[in-house]
């Protein structure tokens, strides 16, 4: 209908160009440059820390991860997930059992002897293997829950990794097929799966003779699984499939109405979500510091801390920005560690403190807050002073999504204030 | 198109596939006991503008329900372009070149009202580069200035008017490049300028081929800009015609008796 049609002539050929201009990185923002700074940043952690305070930074690594996997379908899509853990559980488990109990064995009956090699590509067909079992307990759970409108993936991811735990105790000793070896119960397996690098023990897949060499090797794989979760879900979230997450985060009835279905773009962002989920804690297990399949690690304790911890970790960040889950991870390990150093007997407090203060003083979350306290610096800078106290009355992702979940339920259980 | 293409007589007369760009027959959707479209045909005509009219309560909102995909009906058939459309998903309605605009307006307060329009230009796809080269941005912008929004565009809907709003709907609409556009009370709460402004607007999408059904339940406003009027009331079909013949239709006279003017 337009007389000016920006889709005549070569539409692809344009989009792939400006793909390449972005990923040269030519006209960056100024936050993003910062972003870029601030991951080299964490690139040269090692080149700082004692062995032992780097194997503390690396787990705080797969923290990030846990949470932005959280953020990829909770944060974007407003669907909000209470039992994340069943995700790692599976990635964690899904590549412990398929190499301890399934590629080595089928490497001693073909009588191979594996070297380093050998063992890198058994470790990385674990993780595969960990990452789909992950992105199929996505599929089970979503498929179900997302073709619904309204809040029942959260039912159900409540009960999710209640269920799997209770699994793992049922399959103590043997699951058929998928385990023989059995799933461990609650002290979880006792051979932990082969580590990439390591000091000397037995399965090892490069043996190094010096902890510090360890510890750095092991951070670097992790920080290269970190930029691996990062790039696909900057992809996913920054291409126009992200703008449909976070449209129906606002508003499902206004996507439909427009010629998308929403439950695609659900179950996508869920499933994605899972296999990010699974993949970081499959890497953790051949890479992470204090790596064993069990309950305590995958689960967190008490059965469900890991899961809320994300939450909480996403949120200080702030939802729906995959950057935030990097900010709010390293306040959260810092908190964790001050306060848990100071008075260690108040474990879970401090960071259900933090996560408090982050929801009464920065419900938005620190990377939203800062990028807008950045955009207002430079409008001052550029003189337009009153934009520096100008005050942004819209509510943020976090008390909207709150509120249409109120809404939801109310319809469901018949409350009156609608 | 005028007053007689598809039948002037109120009577039942049957439609086929191939009466109309939209057709609808024996259209029928009850609720539990309640009958809310009864029976209903009618056919729009390709490139015609069709005011669908009737009281409130009338069954209007129901049987564009049912004919968008928002539910379906409980009986009959829906044709577009030919095809038996019947029950098939509203957005999977919107791809077959159907759009509408809704009463109750719900943009994305998260967004520029300029990024709204974009988003009915992205692509049911989940890998897409779409909107990498910043064309569906451009095209959203032009979309933007045809309906008046120009100067606002990089406003949040929250600070718009309210004919900010019924504008931005119509864009919304717009941009799913649809042939069949159904238009929900579009001048309800306007001046008579902004009225104008809007005639103008959806006058000027017929011009480039787009077929349009005005929904309201009067036909103030809409005299200047609609071919045909269809007036139902309790989900059937009452008087059918020019706005005219519509206005001086006894049956229709009865219906707004000490109620609204028609």
């Amino acid at each position: 209908m337009a007389t000016e049609t920006p889709l005549e002539g070569d539409v692809d050929r344009r989009r792939r160009r400006a793909v390449v201009e972005k990923l040269l990185l030519r006209d960056l923002a100024l936050r993003h440059r910062l972003g870029i700074l601030g991951v080299g940043l964490l690139g040269l952690v090692p080149l700082l820390a004692q062995p032992r305070e780097l194997n503390q930074f690396t787990s705080v690594l797969y923290l990030m991860m846990f949470a932005i996997s959280w953020d990829v379908v909770s944060g974007y899509t407003g669907q909000l997930s209470f039992g994340h853990a069943f995700f790692f559980a599976l990635g964690g488990y899904g590549t412990s059992v398929t190499v301890n109990q399934h590629l080595l064995p089928l490497a001693g009956d073909l009588g191979l002897t594996l070297g380093p090699v050998g063992t890198v590509l058994v470790i990385l067909g674990g993780i595969v293997g960990g990452t789909l079992v992950a992105a199929l307990g996505g599929v089970l759970i979503g498929v179900p829950a997302l073709r619904l409108d309204g809040p029942y993936l959260s039912l159900v991811t409540l009960i999710a990794p209640l269920l799997l735990y209770q699994s793992l105790i049922i399959f103590s000793e043997s699951l058929p097929v998928l385990a023989p070896g059995g799933l461990g119960g609650t002290s979880g397996l006792l051979n932990a799966p082969p580590s990439f690098v390591g000091i000397g023990e037995l399965n090892t897949a490069v043996t190094v003779d010096q902890q510090w060499v360890g510890a750095v090797a092991r951070y670097y794989i992790s920080f290269l699984a970190l930029l691996i979760v990062l790039a696909v879900t900057y992809g996913v979230t920054r291409s126009a499939a992200g703008s449909v997450f976070t449209a129906i985060r606002e508003d499902e009835d206004a996507v439909r109405s427009v010629g998308m279905n929403p439950a695609k773009f659900k179950i996508f962002a869920f499933v994605l979500s899972a296999a990010i989920g699974g993949f970081a804690a499959a890497v953790w297990m051949h890479a992470g510091p204090n790596a064993a399949p069990n309950t305590e690690n995958l689960f967190g304790s008490g059965r469900i801390n890991l899961s809320i911890n994300v939450i909480v970790v996403a949120i200080i960040g702030g939802m729906g920005t995959i950057v935030g889950s990097i900010v709010g991870a390293l306040f959260f390990a810092f908190a964790d560690a001050v306060v848990g150093g100071l008075v260690p007997n108040l474990k879970p407090l401090p960071t259900f403190l933090l996560g408090m203060l982050a929801l009464v003083f920065l419900p938005r979350g620190v990377v939203p807050e800062l990028t807008r306290f950045g955009r207002r610096l430079l409008a001052w800078r550029r003189g337009e002073v009153d934009r520096l106290l100008e005050r942004d009355r819209s509510p943020s992702t976090l008390k909207r999504t709150a509120e249409k979940y109120r809404e939801e339920i109310e319809e469901i259980v018949g409350g009156e204030s609608r | 198109m005028s007053a007689d293409a598809a039948g002037t007589e109120p009577d039942g007369r049957s439609y086929g596939p191939d009466d109309g760009i939209l057709v609808a027959e024996d259209l029928r959707k009850e609720f539990g006991g309640l009958t809310a479209v009864d029976d209903l045909s009618f056919a729009v005509k390709e490139q015609e503008i069709l005011g669908f009219i009737g009281p409130n309560g009338a069954g209007k909102s129901t049987t564009f329900n049912c004919v968008t995909g928002t539910y379906p009906p409980t009986d009959g058939t829906v044709y577009f372009k030919g095809d038996d459309v019947t029950g098939i998903p509203a957005h999977d309605m919107v791809k077959e070149g159907m759009s509408r605009t809704f009463q109750e307006f719900a943009p994305l307060e998260d967004r520029a009202v300029v990024k709204n329009v974009e988003l009915a230009l992205a692509p049911d796809e989940l890998f897409t580069l779409s909107g990498m080269g910043g064309e569906t941005e451009q095209l959203a912008r032009e979309i933007c200035r045809r309906v008046g929004l120009g100067g606002v565009m990089d406003q949040t809907p929250a600070e718009l008017p309210h004919a900010g709003m019924l504008k931005l709907e119509l864009a919304r609409a717009i941009a799913t490049q649809p042939d069949v556009m159904l238009v929900d009370e579009p001048f309800a709460g306007l001046s008579a300028d902004e009225v104008q402004e809007l005639t103008e607007v959806m006058e000027s999408l017929r011009r480039h081929g787009m077929t349009l059904i005005v929904v309201d339940h009067n036909m103030r406003g809409l005299l200047n800009l609609i071919d045909r009027a269809f007036v139902i009331q309790f989900g059937s079909k009452i008087a059918e015609g020019t706005p005219e013949e519509i206005k001086n239709d006894p049956e229709v006279q009865e219906a707004y008796l000490g109620g609204e003017e028609i």
